[in-house]
């Protein structure tokens, strides 16, 4: 849409794998939890961090699928952060397809 | 290091992610627009799947039918003026906590920071308007249908209008 339009895109992504399948023209993918793609509110220095490396790559990037990873590493706890990201409620989707979900053997 | 996509999902639902959710077709070449300008001459755009809207002014994204409809995802979008302070924007998404957001909106749609950018001279500009839309777009197969006919067009359409020569995309 954008880039046929004649504008450059910079994605932040957190799901790589994802960007790799299916094609982008350029991503910085960060281990951040779901809804946090730039950080924490209120850390100003995190968020522009996130920011230039995504810029930086905008401005270095000669053809599609360009997809770095960045270091950052999330400042709190990981094991806590598995919950606190995902809604209170389970969303419709989810609350769905539970049955089918929880039938997938671990 | 290599970032792992599934980190933070239960095993479960990350394994049924992975089995059941479907691309709605694969492009045969992804299209790739190389950057005309030094950033620091570049006007920006900024576009978040985060479901983000105007409190009080603008009509949240309809989880209300998603409510009803699980396997369908509200495909219209919102503008979000660059002048929005913080305590004025309200979230509708139903598939991840919004608390952050609703904080700090610029952890999904960074309108003051890429401000800090242009005002230290490392952007050209900030575009007056910034874009957002919900990001779940159905199950198994999202249908972009809207977003390709009508709502990404008109989002397109309004950027060229304003000089936006590069966005920053920002999924939820």
């Amino acid at each position: 849409m954008f880039e046929e339009g004649g504008i450059s895109t910079i994605l932040v992504t957190m799901m790589p794998s994802w960007a790799e399948k299916y094609g982008v023209p350029r991503a910085v993918a960060v281990e951040f939890p779901f809804g946090h793609p730039l950080g924490l509110p209120g850390s100003l220095h995190m968020q522009t961090a996130v920011i230039k490396d995504a810029l930086k790559l905008l401005e270095e990037s000669t053809g599609p699928n360009t997809i770095v990873h960045l270091e950052h590493a999330w400042p709190e706890d990981e094991t806590e952060w598995r919950r606190k990201w995902q809604p209170e409620a389970a969303s419709p989707l989810i609350a769905k397809y539970l049955d089918q979900i929880r039938a997938i053997k671990t | 290091m290599v970032v792992d996509s599934y980190k933070w999902l239960p095993y479960r639902l990350s394994a049924w992610m992975q089995m059941e959710w479907q691309a709605p077709g694969e492009p045969a070449t992804t299209p790739f627009t190389p950057l005309a300008k030094p950033l620091n001459s570049t006007r920006f755009a900024l576009l978040t799947t985060g479901g983000l809207y105007l409190k009080g002014q603008q009509q949240p994204f309809d989880v209300e039918r998603e409510a009803r409809e699980p396997d369908w995802g509200d495909p219209s979008y919102r503008v979000i003026p660059k002048e929005t302070m913080l305590g004025e924007i309200e979230v509708a998404h139903t598939h991840y906590n919004p608390a952050d957001a609703v904080e700090d909106l610029n952890i999904l749609l960074p309108i003051h920071r890429f401000t800090e950018l242009e005002k230290a001279g490392e952007i050209g500009s900030l575009a007056p308007s910034a874009y957002s839309v919900m990001g779940y777009q159905g199950h198994p197969v999202p249908d972009y249908t809207q977003w390709q006919e009508r709502y990404g067009p008109e989002i397109l359409e309004q950027m060229k209008a304003e000089g936006v020569e590069a966005l920053l995309l920002t999924p939820a």
